[in-house]
């Protein structure tokens, strides 16, 4: 004999009262159960999903030189040109001798004698 | 912050279910808004803990939010497998409690006073049927849980337990029949003679 039989056939089942007791139990999740619920839910979409591609801050210089490709080359000649600076080769040493130990005038404009024959006047 | 419209109330669940899988942020609170005091209230009705409820309800809705993705609508329901998933994580919890403190263990309340003493007594009774539950092998524990005290049906509780509805019937009338073996020799001090 057990104990639900017993009390059946008095008429009260405790182990059906107990049933009954629980699913009558008033539960709802508070405030702090919901949030740590709907972080998890949070989470699990940040790392699942892609995230959006983020501006970079150094676009606009390539969009500047024309994208990577022609910023290589210009990066590629001002590497080239540091490289001579620090390093020059014989022949280049020499000429800068050349150069920079005479003194050198250039001058673009017409030479003046060539010129005079406009402003002298003419007879007749 | 984007906007969402509001979810019908009709929406399936499993619908929500794939909102949330392809990111809407809304349709996680939609579902927990829906889902969550009921795995909370399985949870609690077979621990009786409230602490360990919460973490288990936690736990559950986390196991829901990393399927999403792989979810089926035409193959399950929502409410199905979160049944199947909170008496899984239950019945771990009480196998660990099992080893702990018998029925006899089980400290009395002292000095109630009046007004709280049924309630009191009411929550004394809920231990112990919590803890006879979990003196139960699972699988009775599961279906005797889901049978009395979330009052599904036995095609019901089936689908859950992925049994045939046979089997059901057999676990939780022995299931049953343990319990009240467990409590019999306990009537006394659960206050069952006042009766």
């Amino acid at each position: 004999m057990n104990w639900g039989m017993t009390m059946t056939e008095r008429g009260i089942d405790p182990l059906d009262d107990l049933f009954d007791a629980a699913r009558h139990t008033e539960v709802s999740p508070s405030d702090r159960l919901m949030a740590r619920v709907l972080a998890d839910a949070a989470q699990v979409q940040a790392d699942r999903l892609p995230q959006p591609a983020r501006p970079q801050r150094t676009g606009w210089i390539t969009d500047l030189f024309g994208g990577w490709p022609a910023l290589s080359g210009v990066l590629a000649a001002g590497v080239t040109g540091l490289w001579v600076g620090v390093a020059p080769p014989a022949g280049v040493e020499d000429l800068a001798a050349n150069f920079l130990g005479t003194t050198q005038s250039v001058t673009f404009l017409p030479d003046t004698t060539d010129l005079i024959w406009i402003e002298e006047p003419t007879d007749g | 912050m984007t906007a969402h419209p509001p979810f019908s109330r009709d929406m399936p669940d499993g619908a929500l279910l794939v909102a949330f899988a392809n990111g809407d942020p809304s349709a996680a609170r939609a579902l927990s808004n829906r889902l969550l005091p009921r795995v909370l209230g399985q949870a609690t009705r077979m621990l009786h803990d409230r602490a360990e409820a919460e973490d288990v309800a936690q736990d559950a809705m986390l196991r829901l939010w990393k399927i999403a993705p792989d979810w089926r609508q035409d193959e399950a329901q929502v409410s199905t497998w979160l049944y199947r998933v909170v008496a899984n994580l239950c019945t771990d919890r009480l196998r660990k409690r099992r080893g702990g403190v018998t029925l006899d263990q089980i400290a009395e309340p002292a000095d109630p006073a009046p007004g709280a003493a049924a309630a009191m007594q009411t929550d004394t009774r809920l231990r112990a049927l919590s803890d006879a539950l979990a003196q139960l092998p699972e699988r009775q524990a599961q279906a005797v849980a889901l049978r009395h005290l979330e009052g599904l049906s036995n095609p019901e509780i089936a689908d859950v337990m992925d049994i045939s509805a046979r089997a059901v019937e057999s676990l939780t009338a022995r299931g049953k029949r343990a319990l009240a073996g467990l409590l019999a020799g306990r009537r006394d001090e659960l206050g069952y003679d006042d009766d």
